[in-house]
Parts: structure tokens; sequence; C-alpha cells
């Protein structure tokens, strides 16, 4: 793993949103795939990418692939780096929904 | 200051909005808890806000100043999150030719500064009684 990898691995909103997921509780790619509208092969290229990063495990369970969060591959400065690349966008979608309701 | 000291994000948004109306929302406390984060509700300190990150999924209490103001175009606020070194969040302003606005958002932060003292308080911050349930 490197750092390019990490951001870039991050820098997807899809691949943020399954890390969040991943945060919670191990899951298979199907779990992980619950209401996103994405297919599942694209959900196991996003995967991919991440294992890649060294950013989860995987372990397979019968037929079943499980996936949890690799704990050594979000050090510190990484897990600040995906919490406000998460934050901010957020936030400014906020203030534009604001912008829009103030007077003038 | 190198970047392999500092962690860096950045977000760039053009707002339809004019630049008026947007440094408002930037600016006056009531409209930052608006769209930022939601205010702590006792505040101790005048110059300073006191946010509930916990929230919108940050690790708990956030406390900003004001830095550095060049009105319409830049604010800079310190940036304290509890239980993380302190950090920098700067946003510039930049008028696009529709009559909106070009926003960059650019948080900073050292990134092997222990937390430093000003940071436990921020930790020790009460939190709304919503919240703290």
């Amino acid at each position: 793993m490197n750092e390019t990898d990490v951001f870039r691995a991050i820098a997807d909103p899809t691949r943020r949103l399954l890390l969040e997921r991943l945060a919670t509780r191990d899951a298979n790619a199907t779990e992980l795939r619950a209401g996103l509208s994405i297919s599942q092969p694209a959900v196991s290229q996003h995967l991919a990418v991440l294992r890649t990063a060294g950013l989860l495990r995987e372990r397979r369970e019968g037929r079943q692939v499980r996936y949890s969060l690799a704990p050594e591959g979000l050090r510190p400065l990484q897990a600040w780096l995906l919490r406000y690349s998460a934050f901010w966008p957020q936030r400014i979608d906020a203030l534009e929904r604001l912008l829009s309701e103030m007077d003038q | 200051m190198t970047r392999d000291e500092n962690d860096e994000v950045v977000v760039e948004r053009d707002l339809g909005a004019p630049i008026d109306k947007i440094w408002r929302a930037l600016t006056i406390p009531e409209l930052v808890a608006e769209w930022l984060l939601p205010l702590v509700q006792d505040v101790s300190e005048p110059d300073v806000l006191r946010l509930d990150g916990a929230a919108r999924g940050l690790a708990g209490a956030v406390s900003i100043r004001i830095v550095e103001v060049e009105p319409r175009t830049r604010i800079l606020y310190s940036w304290f999150e509890c239980g993380e070194p302190p950090g920098l969040v700067a946003f510039d302003l930049e008028p696009l030719p529709d009559g909106g606005a070009r926003l960059r958002v650019t948080h900073t932060r050292h990134a092997r500064t222990p937390p430093r003292a000003a940071n436990t308080n921020v930790c020790t911050a009460r939190v709304p009684m919503a919240r703290a349930a």
C-alpha cells in the first residue's frame, strides 16, 4: 500500500460509503450493496480498489467472501482525511440549501 | 511547514448565490450554526463558537474562533476538535461572472502535533440537552 492508493481509494464517494458501512460491521458484497443503485460487478471493482489500497481485508466463508476494515490500513492521518473528506462536501451541501432559503 | 507535516482537505464549489449573502452565511454565528454544526447552548466566551461535532459525524465537540478576516474574500477559523490536533479552516471566495461565487474550503492541521490543553477544554464543553441523554 502507498499513500496515493489510499487517497485514490477514498476520493470516490461510493468507496467512502462502503468503508463507512464496514466501519459498523463486517459484511459480504451483497450486504454492502444494499440500497445502492450500482451493479454487483461495480461493487466488486470498488472493493478491489479498497483492498489494493490496504483498507480492507477479506476472508472466505463457504461460498461467500466477508469483508472487514483493515485496522492498520487507515492510520490516524488517513482516518482524519477520510472523516473531513466526507464532512466538508456534506456541509457545503447544507450551505447551498441555506443560501436558497435565505432572503435576498 | 512542508506538506509532510500537514494534513489537508480542500473542497471547492461554485455557488449560485451573491457573494454578500454567502459572506453572511459564513460569518454570522446563527447562520453558521444552520449549515455547519449546531451551536452548543452555553456560550462562555463571546469570540469562540462552540459547536456540536457529534451531530454531524465528528468525534465530539468542536470550537472555532475567527483568526483572520478579509471582508467578502476570506475568513480563517481556528478549528479545535475534541481529541485532535488543532487545525485551521479557510473559506475563500472568488466572484464568478454569473453573479455567484466560487467557495474554496481548505482545512489543514499539523499531523504530528499532539492535542493541546485547549482541546481538553473543547472536550468538556457541555453539549445541548437533546444530545446529552
